[in-house]
């Protein structure tokens, strides 16, 4: 299990990497053009963040209701299966980690969104 | 002051150390399932790279001609709105069926089902408002 997550970090790692470098090779680009670099477009739109922030409150919502059965059946001094903690932490990791990245593109498009009214308003109104 | 905080935190070396029995350990041995995710997460990863890496190229090359860059534009499928529809139809069942079965056994028993529908209603609405949204751009396109 351990060397699945390493692996998934591994690539998460490496597509970062590749993107700040693409980044930086833009910006340079840009910088020759005597241009000012776009803000990129946000990735996820504004409904599938809205869903984002949705499903990883369900999924946190699921792995407390879990733990809280868990600590139930330990209260009562029944035997528990400790696998199920694996889950659970499984459960709570990606409902808060989907929270926080729609609260992030949430964020993002608002932006995006800003500085397209305002670009648009000067292209309406030029001086 | 410094030596007690680094007490606390094992070096670099200690950690890939503790790392390396971990993974060594007869519970954590790996079998074909554990394989096959691996393999296909790391075909994910290579063909991800890939891909962003001929799309830059590509940016690059039309930068460097002055001309200008595509507006990248959502082009909603057919084959994601069916999933989207599915999905949210499936979701209202569920929700549906955890309410008849809440009304049948009553809210003394029957309760704690609630929940269901309370967490699957809200996902529902977002998916019904993603496929019209989807519908309404994919009549504008045609």
């Amino acid at each position: 299990m351990i060397i699945i997550y390493i692996s998934a970090v591994f690539i998460a790692i490496l597509l970062k990497h590749q993107e700040r470098k693409h980044h930086l090779e833009l910006t340079f680009e840009y910088e020759l053009l005597g241009k000012r670099m776009p803000m990129p477009k946000p990735k996820i739109p504004k409904l599938e963040s809205w869903l984002n922030v949705l499903l990883g409150i369900f999924l946190t919502l699921l792995g407390t209701l879990f733990l809280v059965i868990e600590f139930i059946v330990l209260r009562h001094k029944l035997p528990v299966d400790r696998e199920q903690f694996k889950f659970i932490a499984v459960f709570l990791a990606t409902g808060i980690t989907m929270v926080i990245l729609g609260i992030q593109s949430l964020q993002r498009n608002r932006q995006f969104a800003k500085i397209n009214s305002a670009q648009t308003t000067d292209k309406r109104n030029p001086k | 002051m410094l030596d007690s905080i680094k007490r606390k935190f094992l070096s670099l070396k200690e950690n890939i150390i503790i790392l390396s029995l971990i993974i060594t350990r007869k519970e954590n041995a790996l079998n074909s399932s554990d394989l096959t995710v691996i393999f296909c997460i790391l075909m994910y990863g290579a063909f991800q790279y890939w891909r962003r890496e001929t799309e830059h190229r590509h940016t690059i090359i039309r930068l460097r001609k002055g001309l200008e860059l595509p507006q990248q534009e959502r082009k909603p499928e057919v084959y994601r709105l069916w999933t989207t529809g599915f999905v949210a139809f499936i979701l209202l069942a569920c929700s549906l069926g955890a309410l008849v079965f809440v009304l049948r056994l009553g809210i003394r028993h029957g309760g704690p089902y609630l929940m269901f529908p309370l967490m699957f209603f809200p996902i529902f609405i977002m998916l019904v408002l993603m496929l019209i949204r989807d519908i309404k751009m994919r009549r504008q396109r045609q």
